[in-house]
């Protein structure tokens, strides 16, 4: 674990460095204006593992085998901590199993532009449109479930006093 | 529980020369480190541009790097969070005035 610990202080350290400068992209001319990307960079990882003792702490369970019963005759009630600490405590083959695993990703979008010109250097946005119109169906939506519920509690007073 | 670790720093980017003019950009770097306490970890980073400085042959401008897209968000989410209060407000009037 000390290890992980270091290999990420060390990754902190690099990357780091390695961000700023991937945020800010390589200048492109075009048309006599210098053209300089702008994004925003994310990225992460994880990872995870475990070792897990098998057939340990497992007398006194409903599932037992024959062979662990028999096993377990004579010992007391595993299904609580203290007993599974117990090492006296045999049932069971005490193979152990182990796990692990990790993933990662990254993530570039562009956010905006800076151009420098004749007339100065501006700095334009870029907007992500897909994004936003889907947040606008989305609020669109919102906005007719709400609209139907205040007319229901409207109109449902209404009509109930058309009925009596 | 252990929290994860969160830590943001404003970071140099490096300079650019363009045309006379030298651009001086900065970073907003945002980590966040979760360590459990068994064998697990994990690790995120996000560099967002936070703004940029140009130095001319006589002066210095300042210039900020907005991100359009959450302004844009965030305002949807305000509007939202508008409708359904007024919303609310209206469906409890119309229950208060119906139990008058």
């Amino acid at each position: 674990m000390e290890a992980l610990t270091a290999l990420m202080d060390r990754f902190d350290q690099i990357s780091d460095k390695a961000n700023v400068d991937a945020v800010f992209g390589k200048p492109e001319t075009v048309e006599g204006r210098v053209l300089i990307p702008v994004a925003e960079v994310m990225y992460g990882f994880g990872m995870g593992g475990g070792l897990a003792p098998m057939h340990e702490c497992t007398c006194g369970c409903e599932d037992n085998t024959a062979e662990e019963e028999a096993c377990c005759a004579d010992e007391p009630c595993c299904e609580d901590e203290a007993c599974c600490a117990d090492e006296a405590c045999e049932c069971g083959a005490h193979e152990t199993g182990n796990g692990g695993g990790g993933g990662a990703g990254a993530h570039i979008r562009p956010i905006a532009y800076i151009e420098v010109g004749p007339e100065g250097t501006q700095v334009k946005s870029i907007v992500d449109e897909q994004k936003v119109a889907l947040a606008g169906i989305m609020l669109g939506f919102w906005a007719v479930g709400w609209v139907g519920l205040v007319l229901k509690a409207i109109f449902s007073h209404s009509f109930g006093t058309t009925r009596s | 529980m252990k929290f994860p670790e969160r830590r943001t720093r404003l970071v140099a980017a490096r300079e650019i020369d363009v045309g006379g003019q030298r651009l001086l950009p900065s970073v907003l770097v945002e980590t966040v480190a979760y360590q459990a306490r068994g064998h697990g970890l994990y690790h995120q980073v996000r560099a967002r541009p936070a703004s940029i400085v140009v130095e001319g042959p006589e002066s210095a401008q300042w210039l900020e790097i907005p991100n359009e897209t959450t302004a844009i968000l965030s305002q949807m989410a305000a509007v939202a969070a508008g409708i359904a209060l007024v919303s609310i407000v209206l469906i409890g009037m119309t229950r208060y005035l119906r139990r008058k």
